[in-house]
């Protein structure tokens, strides 16, 4: 059964949002009005914003075959956004996010990946969770 | 094809009822003054090789010539109907525009991949402008607040039309992203100044199966931002296209490369996507 959309705002130290979606095309634009919203907040430039779009977009593209919901978690950060986009699976952008090119099969998807994110985003890691699955944290300096 | 209701016959109109000897001016009064169809059937015929001349300079566009010629004769139908006799002008430099308007708009709508409403399709082709400008009065890129005062629309608004244009097909004729400009493809002239940048992309083997999906501006801006890491903006002015045209470009390479893999890799396309 598909679900709706689903929003929460955290209040800690630092500001999250966060979004919920059913991993279907037609929800993965809400993605990017989130990202809109927050850039709007924090005073991204247009460029930075389609920038953090285009990587969020092609990292949950490049994880083929997971199924259930998606989350992306935006933390706002004094000098910096901070993206988390959860639960992704895919064994071979896994590794080669982590790894770099490691096998032939995989090094198209993983330098692409790779290459894409690198002048999209300062920094990103790959953080291991339950049940193999991964999340993925994309940090943009606001400058 | 569904260019609305109206039909036009673009085929040759029987001798018997044309007035082939009569002068334009005579033609255009009797339309005007008389409501005279078989005077407007002759007009038509007259410069329906008009419409054919302007409809096959969009012959490599992706759509069907004869489409366009249909178009394209909607639109001089429109031009002999509102010609105004009492101006002095030519009816031939009424209608070129009127013709041109009638395509260009043929092609812009076509150009959107799903239904978008037309009041966020015209706020993204705003927004295509006032990002150029104020990406020139700033020298750097605009935020979304100061894109939404420009225009005098809300942030929303501004968010949703850039959202929405991400729906517009990339693959259209506007090259410039400006359906204004009909004479954009010839940016690519200019392009093959840069063979030596393209060589160096087509070396990256990793890249190198796929590449040859794209065309060469293409291949340029995805070797300007991914290789040599110049901005959208920068690569915005170095090949002469709007900001939005070049992240449109960037998305849609990626995505035949992306397809190009997922052949390669023999791992069908997830239907839900």
């Amino acid at each position: 059964m598909k679900t709706g959309p689903r929003a929460s705002v955290m209040s800690t130290a630092s500001d999250t949002v966060s979004l919920t979606i059913p991993r279907a095309q037609e929800y993965l634009p809400l993605f990017n009005m989130l990202l809109g919203g927050i850039a709007t907040r924090r005073v991204l430039s247009l460029e930075a914003l389609d920038d953090l779009q285009l990587a969020v977009d092609n990292v949950i593209l490049e994880d083929r075959g997971t199924t259930g919901d998606l989350s992306l978690a935006v933390t706002l950060l004094e000098e910096a956004l901070e993206i988390v986009i959860s639960p992704l699976s895919d064994p071979d952008l896994h590794s080669t996010l982590i790894e770099g090119s490691v096998s032939t099969e995989a090094a198209d998807r993983c330098l692409d990946v790779c290459l894409l994110l690198s002048p999209l985003v300062d920094r990103y890691v790959v953080h291991d969770l339950d049940s193999g699955t991964f999340a993925l944290e994309l940090r943009k300096l606001l400058r | 094809m569904d260019i609305g209701s109206a039909h036009v016959n673009t085929e040759p109109v029987p001798l018997q009822a044309r007035t082939p000897n009569a002068p334009e001016k005579e033609l255009l009064w009797r339309i005007h003054r008389e409501a005279d169809a078989v005077a407007r059937e002759e007009l038509i015929t007259r410069y329906l090789p008009l419409v054919r001349s302007l409809a096959r300079r969009f012959s490599s566009r992706g759509q069907p010539v004869e489409d366009l010629i249909q178009v394209g004769s909607i639109g001089l139908i429109k031009a002999i109907d509102r010609f105004d006799i009492e101006r002095g002008v030519e009816l031939s430099t009424y209608a070129t525009p009127t013709i041109l308007g009638e395509i260009k708009r043929y092609f812009r709508d076509k150009g959107w991949a799903v239904k978008v409403p037309r009041a966020l399709q015209d706020l993204n082709i705003r927004l295509n402008r006032i990002i150029e400008q104020l990406t020139v009065e700033l020298n750097r890129s605009p935020t979304i607040a100061e894109l939404a005062e420009a225009c005098d629309v809300s942030e929303e608004e501004v968010l949703e039309a850039l959202e929405s244009g991400r729906a517009y097909n990339s693959l259209s004729l506007f090259s410039s992203g400006s359906p204004d400009d009909e004479d954009s493809l010839e940016l690519l002239d200019y392009l093959g100044r840069e063979d030596d940048e393209y060589k160096l992309v087509e070396q990256r083997r990793y890249l190198a199966p796929a590449m040859g999906r794209l065309d060469e501006r293409e291949r340029l801006i995805l070797h300007l931002r991914f290789f040599e890491g110049m901005t959208q903006t920068q690569i915005a002015t170095r090949v002469g296209i709007s900001q939005m045209h070049v992240s449109r470009l960037i998305r849609k390479s990626i995505e035949v490369l992306r397809q190009h893999m997922v052949d390669q890799d023999g791992v069908p396309p997830d239907p839900s996507r």
